[in-house]
């Protein structure tokens, strides 16, 4: 397909001398066709091109073209273009007929403009010249002559009154002049192209009136089509591709693609290429699945169903961003497609279900089009309101709109392509998403070499980033991410940093946008900030780490092995010592222990000793670290501490800390020096003993939760729990070997209570609360052990948070503890700590305020230190 | 470069990495909804009178917010292959007209 052309040549189209098309510029043009001798016969013929009528355009004033478009914005028009242009393929007559509407209306003003300009010459020509009128006629079937399909030359014919306008279709030009064979073909493939899917058509609404089992019938797809129909849809297929192939090689195409885009350019100045594509698989595969369906659920869906449909269909376009997203992931698009990067991924990601990949994609994309969304939903609110009894054209204006929206969607997404560069996955305002970190380990293996990550999409080839178009305020970009390349002139920097910035920064081709100093942000941990940058630089190809390092988990594993303080172990032999560490950048010395608002830390000397690099040579390839001794003095805080201690309060809890920042273990976690068990440890359940309610999102059997301590080891009502020799020790030991990689809970969500009814229950607000922080506000995302290997949150949030409770209550088979070590169960003096009084926490009472924001942290995050804070 | 036809994308079929940026929302959102309208077809005649009456009530309280095709996923077991069939189906159209 050709459909970006540089249109910038103002060529017409003609033959040569054995008939085939050939384009010849303007001016050779009409120095051959010369028609300065010719005499009209009886009637006037000009010739005026759509370059010409084009021309024209371009020189009225925005303000004459708003009125010349009947008051049609720009996106507007280019929407009515493309349905013009697409419409124009799908006509059964000849496609150089002229589009109606603005486009028509242009062609006429800019002729009727030329007509009063040559007026006085019209006056001097001759009246009577038959032989010329016959010249005329070759020349213009010259000029419309071979595959020139769509080139539409604007004629007043004959019998027509002067100046009316017609367009010089194929049947008129027929009449005048023998087809070419080239022209001829073409017809015969479109007449066979639209014979046969009409055909195809009434053979799918017979098996509608034949067959029972409609439930078959329904869809894109073909299996279970009547053998007629199969073979309808055959000769349909065939037909089409033939016709497809044909136009594709012909020159009919890169006229369309030409016209429309100079019309794009008159209309929107600062547009990029216009491409005929989305035309093309319209006429040739949308359309007929559009009609398909609507032919299916109006002829054979019960009238029930057809309005639930309606209602479905009504509600997703409520939020367009669902289709687009879906129609991501149905394409399997990288991210150059996607508009970001981890939308893309997730998309293309092989191996997961359409439904991980649409959740994954979803949280990718929410933040990204969140502040867009509610103009998108105003649209299609007045849409919905009246679709149904909304003529096609009113509901096309409607869309027009809708598309305006989406393009200013697409500045947004534009933008945060900086961003998604810079933090290589996350858009999500997530710290990153376990899926796409389970991805980008393997990504080496998909990615094309040597395309600096085009493949996947992360820079776009066709659509370079427009620096100007980032949105400052744009909340997308994930925190602890910077927007800016590594020369960071708004971040506060140590003198150190400073002076890396200048010599490593100069360095850095602009092309290659890695980070090579990190300015610590809240929420960073060391090992997090280098997983992301090596991740997004084997998305980018940059990175050079053995295959060890590239399999599922392999990259985090290949870290602790290059680094092993990295882990919490006691008994390691660290590569770097705490002076190294200073050199970059980590001022405490501790890799467990970075500052944010201070720490700016050298990640690429980091990445170049994962690389192999010998420490050694890193290190003196640094600048000399002149001012460590002012960064102990900073008043900055730790970074990831939720509790905003003082850097002085913090460094008592060093020793605490130290083991556990990395790898995302539950942050606060030791900060407790309690011996006491913060969580009651019970018996093996015996989950069909627990009594059983139904699930409010399924036809699954809940079973009620244990409503206390004693009650679970005692009430014969929920079976019998035998002790669990899981000692307290080892439950705290196990809250610190969880893996929380990938888990972000923002701001929003810390402190936040909910008073309940009486009426709802935990499940059902856990389970809005979840789901509106994953897919509509953006700033919560799971921990990655919760959406990879067998786990599959996303796919089923309801059930694993039902999962979740049930651990809570003990009663879950030891072997399918998914949120919480083994034995983790919450007597009524916990759920206290959480607002639950109720007896029964899963239906808590009327009054109690459930500490939401805590609870999150315990369950997603697997913080139980939460539990200590009993205020 | 691999031949195996599998590795198409369905998206590298139709082109999609052709269309200017400020088109392909729109294209996107076609090819999704196209999808996502003959999926929910499917289901909805599969569905028994119960699961449709279940559904409704769904569809009477949901929330403006919600992701109604999200709940769809996680809600009917057999929602999931059904969109992938129609996915597979558009894929082998596609391969048949634009995969020469």
């Amino acid at each position: 397909m050709q459909g970006n052309l540089n249109s910038n040549t103002e060529n017409y189209l003609t033959k040569n001398s054995i008939g085939v098309p050939e384009y010849k510029p303007k001016d050779e043009f009409f120095k051959e066709k010369d028609f300065s001798d010719k005499k009209p016969s009886g009637y006037k013929r000009e010739k005026v091109s759509v370059n010409d009528a084009l021309e024209e355009l371009e020189d009225e004033s925005p303000l004459e073209l708003n009125d010349f478009d009947d008051g049609l914005t720009d996106e507007e028009f280019k929407f009515s273009l493309e349905r013009e242009l697409e419409k124009q393929l799908s006509e059964n007559d000849s496609s150089s007929e002229m589009p109606n509407g603005h486009f028509q209306d242009a062609l006429k003003n800019a002729l009727e403009k030329e007509k009063v300009e040559n007026e006085p010459k019209e006056k001097e020509t001759p009246e009577d010249n038959t032989d010329e009128n016959e010249n005329e006629n070759e020349n213009v079937n010259e000029v419309l002559g071979g595959a020139t399909n769509d080139e539409t030359e604007v004629v007043p014919v004959e019998g027509t009154l002067e100046g009316e306008l017609v367009s010089a279709d194929i049947e008129s030009l027929s009449e005048q002049s023998p087809q070419s064979p080239e022209r001829e073909e073409y017809l015969r493939l479109k007449q066979e192209f639209k014979q046969t899917q009409k055909k195809y058509l009434d053979a799918v609404a017979e098996d509608y009136t034949t067959r029972d089992h409609v439930s078959k019938l329904l869809g894109i797809g073909r299996h279970n089509m009547s053998d007629s129909t199969k073979e309808a849809h055959d000769r349909y297929l065939s037909a089409n591709r033939a016709f497809y192939e044909y136009s594709r090689d012909s020159e009919s195409f890169r006229v369309i693609a030409e016209r429309a885009e100079r019309m794009n350019r008159v209309n929107h100045h600062d547009a990029e290429s216009f491409s005929i594509e989305p035309s093309l698989v319209g006429r040739h595969i949308l359309n007929t699945a559009e009609k398909r369906l609507k032919l299916q659920t109006s002829r054979l869906m019960p009238e029930r169903l057809s309005q639930t449909l309606g209602r479905v269909s009504g509600l997703i376009k409520n939020h367009p961003r669902i289709a687009i997203t879906a129609g991501v992931v149905a394409l399997g698009v990288g991210g150059a497609v996607a508009g970001a990067g981890a939308v893309g991924l997730y998309a293309g990601k092989v191996g997961l279900g359409f439904a991980t990949r649409y959740g994954g994609s979803m949280i990718a994309n929410k933040t990204l089009l969140q502040n867009k969304e509610s103009k998108l939903k105003e649209i299609t609110d007045q849409a919905i309101g009246v679709l149904g009894q909304m003529d096609e054209e009113t509901l096309e204006r409607y869309e027009e709109e809708i598309l305006r929206a989406s393009n200013t969607v697409q500045k947004t997404k534009t933008g945060i392509k900086i961003a998604s560069r810079m933090a290589g996955i996350g858009v999500a305002g997530a710290a990153f998403s376990p899926e796409i970190n389970d991805f980008l380990t393997d990504a080496p293996d998909n990615l094309p070499t040597g395309d600096g990550g085009a493949g996947l999409g992360l820079v776009p080839p066709e659509a370079p980033v427009n620096p100007t178009d980032v949105i400052p305020e744009s909340p997308v970009v994930p925190e602890g991410q910077s927007t800016e390349l590594p020369v960071q002139e708004k971040a506060p920097l140590s003198e150190v940093a400073k002076g890396w910035v200048e010599s490593e920064s100069m360095q850095t081709p602009s092309s290659v946008e890695m980070e090579i100093l990190h300015d610590v942000k809240e929420g960073d941990t060391l090992s997090k900030v280098v997983f992301d940058e090596v991740e997004k630089r084997l998305t980018a190809g940059s990175a050079s780490l053995p295959d060890r390092a590239m399999g599922n988990g392999g990259l985090m594993s290949f870290m602790l092995e290059k680094f092993p303080e990295f882990s919490n172990g006691t008994d390691i032999s660290p590569t770097l010592s705490p002076e190294q560490w200073q050199r970059l950048g980590v001022s405490s010395g501790n890799p467990h222990m970075i500052f944010y608002d201070n720490d700016v830390v050298n990640v690429d000397a980091i990445i170049k000793i994962m690389e192999g690099q010998p420490v050694k040579e890193v290190l003196d390839s640094l600048p000399e670290l002149e001012n460590a001794s002012q960064i102990s003095e900073s008043t900055s805080m730790f970074s990831g501490n939720e509790n905003n201690l003082t850097l002085e309060e913090a460094e008592e809890f060093a020793p605490k800390y130290a083991s556990d920042q990395i790898i995302d273990a539950p942050k606060s976690f030791e900060v407790s020096s309690e011996p006491e068990p913060v969580i009651p440890l019970e018996a093996s359940p015996e989950p069909e003993a627990v009594p059983s309610v139904e699930s409010p999102v399924s036809n699954e059997v809940i079973h009620d939760l244990p409503t206390s301590q004693e009650s679970i080891n005692e009430s014969s009502e929920y079976g019998p729990y035998e002790t669990n020799d899981v000692d307290n020790a080892s439950v705290e030991s196990a809250f610190e070997d969880f893996d929380n990689a990938g888990y972000f809970v923002g701001e929003y969500y810390q402190g936040m209570t909910h008073t309940f009814d009486g009426e709802t229950g935990l499940l059902t607000l856990l389970s809005d609360t979840i789901k509106e922080g994953l897919y509509q506000r953006g700033d919560l995302a799971p921990p990655m052990r919760l959406v990879s290997g067998d786990n599959d949150f996303l796919g089923d949030i309801d059930g694993y948070l039902y999962q979740g409770l049930l651990e809570l209550s003990g009663g879950v088979a030891s072997s399918d503890y998914v949120f919480f070590p083994e034995g983790t169960v919450l007597n009524p003096e916990d759920w206290e700590v959480f607002g639950i009084t109720s007896d029964n926490p899963m239906k808590p009472n009327a009054g109690d305020e459930f500490e939401v924001g805590k609870f999150l942290e315990f369950m997603l995050g697997g913080n139980n230190e939460v539990l200590l804070n009993n205020e | 470069m691999s031949e195996d036809t599998s590795e198409i994308t369905l998206g590298d079929l139709l082109g999609v990495e052709k269309i200017p940026e400020d088109q392909r929302d729109a294209f996107l959102a076609r090819v999704g909804n196209l999808l996502i309208d003959s999926s929910v077809a499917r289901l909805l005649v599969s569905l028994d009178d119960g699961q449709v009456n279940k559904l409704e009530m769904y569809l009477e309280n949901v929330s403006p917010e919600d992701d109604v095709f999200a709940y769809l996923l996680r809600t009917y077991p057999d929602f999931q292959p059904i969109v992938e069939k129609e996915i597979a189906a558009l894929h082998f159209e596609a391969s048949e007209i634009f995969g020469s």
